[in-house]
């Protein structure tokens, strides 16, 4: 790890993908995320990289299927509207299992909605978005820093389950400044993928291909198991296996009334509610899910047993909500505060409506 | 202590640099100064490059302080399009009086500046480059060096100063504000330009060993000002929070 700068989000996510060895980035400006190709613009062709902004985000997201089927570490970014056209393609990789890295730094919608931060994108991320059976794996950073960790290791996720990774951001963290340390680059090796386009290893007349169509009805039925059970590896790695630590922070539970849930930048002021809570002898806690699929469901099952109430609070209409209350499977009550539109809720409007439900009276 | 515009009566104050540079908080706070300073102030939103972290989020804030904010009207306040208030040209005219204007970073920020250059010229304007060498593209001298020529080519303005603003936010260590100054002063004395001041926050310069009178102001600090100021970007939820209990 080098020493701190200060960065963007927006600009942490692009050196972040440099130094994981991605050369390829395929794209159209949107706000809030324009800072990010901005940067790969520049700094792409520094490290012999190459930066296409395409005629569309439906080109763009075909060129990143295109480079990763090739080998390569490949990504796209774009805000809320872009990401919706960019569907189509995302689920021809997801078929085609093509690893790559998708980022979406959401804003208001929906339709053109305007371009402040918000939630309201966490079905079409954690739902697949586009057509067919198909997950992606979806991360969710609450700080700059994490936007460059989380880069880094869906860089490495996406190339273990051969699987679109989708890095769930928002205009807040895209657009404000924190210390980073960044991390150490790395060298990648476009011909180290054995299914790949590009790979030299085969016989001279063998060649790979990828692809998402299957004519066959069993051969479609066959490869779309093949992709459920790959999609179970995932989430037993996440919620039981080696990731499992990855996937969740929990914050002052074990003792908790009421256990506040929030991703993304929303877990941190709800950090800050947390603290106020207990400072007014309201026994308040937090989880926070770091990956919204595989979602961390086994954590809510095992603290539905000690905890009263959960409280989810969403810059969005209630999305995640939904996930909580399947986890809890009705044995605890849960209930929503959302803001949205653009608007960022304030500790003191969270609090009131923690009061409203610890001391009704 | 020799500040840029001691003499000035109603000095002009144009900050440019780099996305990031710190230019908004600067913004803010020369403002603020400079209505205690001159009883009244008018600080001029020029970014047209997004809507994010800007002064017009603040303007409640600090009309409490005897300063005027010019910026897109409320209709348009959130909306991503590269528009300038009217009202701004005639402040930037109107010779009597402090104005501080807060441009857009990049490429894209500094070509409303190309407009302005000849009002800029007839008030003896103060134009600051404002570096932070811990933002990407301006961590070395050389480096610093290209992206200045670049951007001075880009505003038909002459820069009359360098303002250092060596930072990484609330982590920023004494060690670490030194360490940035020295390459501030590098290219400075390379490229022939005085350095106006250096920032630090608060908090910073009590362990600077120094602070000044009032919040923001200046300070003594070896050779070079320091202008101490208050951090008004936090984080943006932190605006209407409620005290702890």
């Amino acid at each position: 790890m080098a020493e701190k700068v200060l960065m963007k989000g927006n600009e942490a996510i692009g050196e972040a993908a440099v130094r994981a060895g991605c050369r390829y980035y395929f794209g159209y400006p949107i706000t809030p995320q324009s800072e990010l190709p901005a940067y790969l613009a520049k700094r792409l062709p520094e490290v012999e990289g190459v930066f296409v902004q395409a005629e569309s985000e439906v080109a763009a997201i075909n060129m990143v299927y295109g480079a990763g089927s090739a080998g390569a570490r490949v990504m796209t970014s774009s805000s809320s509207p872009g990401v919706s056209l960019k569907q189509e393609g995302i689920s021809y990789i997801a078929g085609a299992e093509i690893p790559c890295l998708l980022v979406n730094v959401v804003r208001g919608g929906p339709g053109l909605g305007n371009i402040a931060p918000a939630q309201s994108d966490y079905w079409q991320a954690t739902r697949g978005g586009g057509h067919g059976d198909y997950r992606t794996l979806v991360l969710a950073p609450n700080s700059v820093q994490e936007m460059a960790d989380m880069t880094v290791a869906g860089f490495e996720f996406a190339d273990r389950f051969r699987n679109p990774v989708l890095l769930l951001s928002d205009g807040v963290l895209g657009q404000m400044m924190e210390p980073v340390s960044l991390p150490d680059p790395i060298d990648y090796d476009v011909d180290s993928k054995k299914w790949g386009l590009g790979y030299q290893g085969k016989d001279k007349n063998e060649r790979n291909l990828c692809t998402s169509i299957f004519l066959d009805v069993d051969e479609l039925e066959e490869h779309n198991w093949h992709l459920y059970q790959k999609y179970q590896v995932m989430t037993d790695l996440f919620s039981k296996g080696e990731y499992k630590d990855f996937a969740v922070e929990e914050h002052l539970c074990d003792d908790a009334e009421i256990i506040l849930v929030g991703y993304g930048i929303i877990s941190r002021i709800l950090k800050t509610v947390v603290e106020k809570c207990r400072k007014r002898g309201i026994k308040a806690g937090l989880i926070r899910p770091k990956v919204l699929w595989p979602f961390p469901s086994q954590v809510f099952e095992r603290l539905q047993q000690t905890t009263s109430n959960f409280l989810v609070v969403e810059m969005s209409c209630g999305q995640m909500v939904e996930d909580v209350k399947l986890a809890v499977n009705g044995k605890k009550p849960v209930y929503f505060f959302g803001r949205t539109g653009g608007t960022i809720p304030s500790d003191f409007e969270i609090l009131n409506e923690v009061d409203k439900i610890v001391r009704p009276d | 202590m020799n500040l840029p515009f001691a003499d000035n009566p109603a000095p002009a104050t144009f900050l440019i640099g780099g996305t990031g540079a710190g230019k908004t908080e600067l913004a803010l706070n020369l403002s603020l100064y400079k209505a205690r300073r001159y009883q009244n102030s008018t600080l001029i939103d020029f970014d047209i490059v997004n809507p994010f972290f800007r002064v017009r989020k603040l303007r409640d804030e600090v009309e409490k302080h005897n300063v005027s904010v010019i910026c897109p009207v409320n209709r348009v306040v959130s909306g991503d399009i590269p528009a300038l208030p009217a009202a701004a040209w005639g402040a930037v005219e109107n010779i009597s009086l402090p104005i501080v204007c807060d441009i857009g970073g990049g490429e894209t920020g500094l070509r409303p500046l190309a407009r302005m250059s000849e009002l800029a010229a007839a008030r003896n304007a103060n134009v600051f480059f404002v570096i932070n060498p811990f933002r990407p593209g301006f961590a070395h001298p050389a480096e610093i060096a290209e992206n200045f020529r670049h951007m001075c080519g880009l505003c038909a303005m002459k820069v009359t100063h360098i303002v250092a603003n060596p930072n990484i936010g609330s982590e920023t260590t004494v060690e670490l504000f030194y360490d940035g100054l020295k390459r501030v002063r590098e290219f400075a004395a390379t490229a022939g330009v005085p350095i106006a001041f250096a920032v630090a926050a608060e908090g910073l310069a009590r362990e600077l060993g120094t602070q000044a009178a009032d919040l923001p102001g200046f300070a003594e600090m070896a050779d070079l000002p320091l202008f101490v100021l208050e951090r008004y970007w936090s984080v943006p939820w932190h605006f209407g929070t409620v005290p702890d209990a």
